[in-house]
């Protein structure tokens, strides 16, 4: 027996091509899996594949109000895109964002020797403030963001704790490592003799914010106390 | 009297020792049970899209939650590790002791 588990936008794409009979475990949290035609439905997946799957159209909503909180005047909204990502995320960012009123500026990146380049081209496009969407390449590269956000004094918000944790001002999304374990017992049930057929999709369900104090302080913005009231982490 | 007896705090000790073999244990058992019945460790491919450091750190969370349910790597199940940067990748053993290299 064999049993597939995955990680990441292209690469479940890649799986799902591969194989009709090995199940499929995967983790993608920048799609929605029956608009991808990944499986039939969320209750009942009905082919080899199921896992963890989250789409972002109200994480937008949320992302750019705690921008707008901490830098009020946000009229131009540098995005930072992992074009092996879905469109489902840049879509959801520009329907919140023409609803703020707010430009966007979208930088798209395959690597880490994208992120510099990137952070440049926000500050000479006068950028008030950096969104990070998700993606395997970002949130496995948290210092590499960081670290130029701060010296290009740029508040930043990404979907990654981690982010927050090494120097980003902000990060509103899941913690990570708890979906690779809930992804195990997935695997689990799966080894127990039942099928990705009938395993529901799941969806992560805990949220954090974590916010970066000392940062904020080493880029000269000031985080309302409306947010820290409401950050489950605050870095000082 | 005896019926009284009969339901008093013995019965009801050896009542919950009954609940719990006939109910509570298989539940608790029932991981190792159906891991007992797989004739040989499983091989779970992992391919990341992160890099290779970030995928030793999430394989080891995967292998937590097999744990949880009674698998052991190693003895029901192994993880054969591949990640964005094609590079082959085997953890220590303190951290995925029976992961193979591809």
């Amino acid at each position: 027996m064999k049993v597939l588990f995955v990680a990441g936008h292209s690469i479940v794409r890649m799986a799902k091509a591969a194989t009709t009979t090995i199940p499929i475990v995967a983790l993608d949290l920048e799609a929605d899996p029956v608009k991808d035609a990944l499986v039939q439905s969320i209750a009942r997946p009905g082919g080899n594949l199921t896992g963890m799957f989250f789409d972002f159209p109200d994480f937008a909503k949320k992302w750019l109000q705690l921008l707008a909180e901490v830098q009020p005047n946000l009229h131009r909204l540098a995005v930072l895109w992992d074009t092996s990502t879905a469109e489902h995320q840049v879509d959801a960012v520009s329907d919140e964002a023409r609803a703020r009123n707010v430009a966007l500026q979208i930088l798209k990146a395959h690597s880490p020797a994208d992120f510099e380049p990137a952070f440049d081209a926000a500050t000479g496009g006068r950028a008030d403030a950096m969104l990070i969407l998700s993606s395997p390449l970002f949130g496995t590269n948290p210092k590499l963001i960081a670290e130029p956000a701060i010296r290009h004094k740029l508040p930043t918000i990404t979907f990654f704790p981690e982010f927050a944790r090494v120097g980003g001002l902000m990060a509103y999304g899941t913690n990570l490592i708890d979906l690779f374990s809930q992804a195990g017992v997935v695997i689990a049930k799966i080894l127990g003799g039942e099928t990705p057929a009938t395993l529901p999709v799941e969806r992560p369900s805990r949220f954090q914010l974590v916010v970066n104090l000392k940062t904020a302080g080493q880029i000269g913005v000031t985080v309302p106390t409306s947010i820290l009231l409401r950050a489950d982490e605050v870095i000082e | 009297m005896a019926r009284a007896m009969a339901w008093g705090p013995k019965m009801l000790l050896r009542r919950r020792n009954f609940l719990a073999a006939t109910l509570g244990l298989p539940l608790l058992c029932r991981g190792r049970a159906l891991a007992e019945t797989l004739s040989k460790p499983v091989e779970i491919g992992f391919a990341y899209e992160g890099i290779a450091p970030a995928g030793a750190v999430r394989a080891k969370a995967l292998q937590e939650g097999l744990l949880s349910r009674g698998f052991e790597e190693g003895r029901d199940f192994t993880i054969v590790m591949k990640t964005a940067e094609s590079r082959r990748t085997s953890s220590s053993r303190s951290s995925m002791n029976s992961c193979s290299a591809v």
